[in-house]
């Protein structure tokens, strides 16, 4: 990407980084892994915010979205959505290779993708996903990369070339600067995500849209997936009975007058 | 390939606030004496900051073996390239095979991009840890889904974050025992700036982990004003799940669970919450729990001491109602 001159804006080239989870939780005892047939996928919460950050840094200073996701299936639906906020292109990484693969051979599939797309100014990612809600991602990227990151991202502004954020921590919000490129992971609540319309989603469908393998990559087996993860899962267990329930019963009134008492206690 | 067997102790990585030890922090402490003990290696400890003096004496009354201390003006507040290149290169140089660090926006930012330098992984949120004494195994256990799961890490050194709020703390010692080391690192602080730190005036973060009564909500809650009025029956506060939080119902300093806090009120009631492994482990620990749920196999009720099977919306009126008599 050629750096234009100031009058003409910083045109940010911007990657976004998102997932797709099932809108339900439930882990298939036999293979230990997410059940996701039967399960609608919906766009990670975080990661709209992501998108709709990109988008509108993308109409204020100009500059394109690209937009990132790797998933187990076909997740055409949730990119396509990112592409109808206004995305301009979308790559979907998919793979049996890439199965079960932990969040840092996640994070380097990625980055690998990433690097094949050119150089990036910004890239956007929400802070957890809501189905492992690790938070590892984003720093790993940044990471792998070897660049600068800033994770709680609920504020932004680009100014004079270098970035403001405002980080929500633990009881306090800090607002930090630096300089391109950087990794951002923003929470969830930092902007209202722009819902698209029909005809944005028909305008969507003829953007360009990706699919790269492992072979698309330049990678190997061994450095992905299951094989490619230093951590694994050594057994489940069902969540343990901690308490005997006493189930209260009775009509409603009883019921309630009985809980009433021991909460009274 | 690295030999696994250089790899030797138990690190904490400490975090702290006006030469305070962070709660959090305490807690790895009590977790890592026990695998450090069980392993039969030291527990040592990682501080990084300005004029840590008071703050790593105050360490050595907590069973710790090896205070580390890295200390410069400039590494006052956390950020995160200075704080990552000497946890890096420090766990390089002395080759912990166990590194703990707390679930926290700092435990969060930092260990990640430290387990991806190191090549390694980090297994997050955890609740537990154990050690498989045979095989040298650092077992580290999670909520996965509704079930808890049990990950190993298959490099050195294994790295996890712990949930603050599920360990107990460690008692105090009479004596100090152990030694302090003092580091010299070139400081490098890498193109972030500090611009300003505000604290909010809405007193409205945290402050959830304080309240004796929490009304916990779920997806089978469709009107949230009736929780409200229960929560102030009993003087209470709201917290939620993730998808209430999700979708916009609650902030995110009300979550509760592996993503938010972890909460031991005198009661809780969970209402239209079924329960998920991730939901549980931050409220587990509360004193008495109540479950109300039209679903009697929802898993909430095995955590649960009194069960109501019925719809919240009707449930909490009459509850009111009860409480109000």
């Amino acid at each position: 990407m050629t750096q234009h001159s100031i009058n003409l804006g910083i045109m940010l080239n911007i990657a976004v980084c998102i997932k797709e989870i099932p809108e339900e939780i439930r882990v298939n005892k036999k293979t230990y892994t997410l059940i996701r047939e039967g399960i609608k996928g919906v766009i990670n919460p975080c990661d709209k915010n992501a998108i709709e950050l990109s988008v509108t840094l993308k109409e204020k200073h100009g500059g394109k979205v690209t937009l990132i996701s790797m998933g187990p299936q076909n997740v055409e639906k949730t990119l396509i959505h990112g592409l109808a906020m206004g995305a301009d292109q979308a790559v979907f990484i998919c793979d049996k290779a890439f199965a079960g693969a932990d969040t840092l051979a996640t994070a380097f599939t990625l980055v690998t993708a990433i690097k094949k797309l050119g150089h990036f100014q910004l890239i956007l990612c929400g802070k957890a996903s809501a189905d492992s809600g690790t938070q590892h991602i984003g720093p790993q990227i940044a990471n792998f990369l070897g660049i600068t990151q800033v994770t709680y991202a609920v504020g932004l502004a680009v100014e004079n070339n270098k970035v403001r954020v405002k980080r929500q921590l633990m009881d306090e919000y800090e607002t930090v600067e630096v300089e391109f490129p950087v990794l951002i992971s923003v929470v969830k609540g930092m902007n209202e995500p722009r819902i698209p319309s029909y005809v944005d989603i028909y305008e969507a469908s003829k953007k360009d849209f990706f699919r790269w393998s492992i072979n698309d990559l330049g990678l190997k087996e061994d450095q992905v997936g299951l094989t490619g993860s230093p951590t694994k899962i050594s057994k489940i267990l069902p969540p343990e009975t901690i308490r005997q329930c006493k189930m209260l019963q009775g009509t409603l009134e009883e019921i309630c007058n009985d809980l009433a008492q021991i909460l009274k206690t | 390939m690295e030999n696994n067997n250089q790899y030797r102790g138990v690190w904490v990585f400490v975090e702290h606030k006006g030469s305070q030890i962070e709660k959090c922090s305490l807690e790895l402490l009590s977790l890592g004496r026990n695998l450090a003990s069980e392993l039969q290696v030291d527990l040592s400890t990682l501080v990084i900051g300005n004029l840590m003096g008071r703050l790593s004496e105050e360490l050595m009354y907590y069973g710790v073996d090896v205070v580390y201390v890295v200390e410069n003006p400039v590494l006052e507040r956390y950020t995160t390239s200075p704080y990552h290149k000497i946890t890096c290169d420090l766990i390089k140089e002395y080759r912990p095979e166990i590194v703990l660090f707390s679930s926290t926006p700092i435990g969060m930012d930092l260990a990640p991009r430290v387990a991806c330098e190191l090549k390694t992984g980090l297994v997050a949120h955890c609740v537990d840890l154990k050690i498989d004494k045979g095989k040298r195994q650092l077992l580290q256990i999670c909520p996965y889904g509704d079930y808890m799961a049990t990950m190993i890490t298959t490099v050195k050194p294994q790295m996890v974050t712990v949930q603050p709020g599920v360990t107990p703390l460690p008692p105090r010692g009479e004596f100090k025992q152990g030694q302090t080391v003092q580091i010299e690192r070139e400081i490098d602080i890498g193109n972030i700036k500090i611009i300003e730190v505000v604290k909010p005036e809405k007193a409205d973060m945290g402050k959830i982990e304080e309240s004796d009564v929490i009304i916990a909500i779920g997806r089978g809650v469709k009107n949230m004003s009736l929780a409200e009025k229960l929560a102030e029956c009993l003087g209470g506060i709201l917290g939620a799940t993730q998808p209430i939080v999700d979708a916009g119902l609650l902030p995110e300093s009300r979550m509760i669970g592996q993503t938010g806090k972890a909460v031991r009120p005198k009661v809780y009631i969970a209402c239209g919450i079924s329960g998920a492994g991730q939901h549980i482990v931050g409220m587990k620990n509360s004193g008495l729990i109540v479950a109300i749920n039209t679903d009697e196999k929802a898993p909430i009720f095995k955590v649960a001491d009194y069960g109501i099977i019925g719809d919240v919306s009707k449930v909490i009126p009459a509850l009111i109602a009860a409480l109000n008599r």
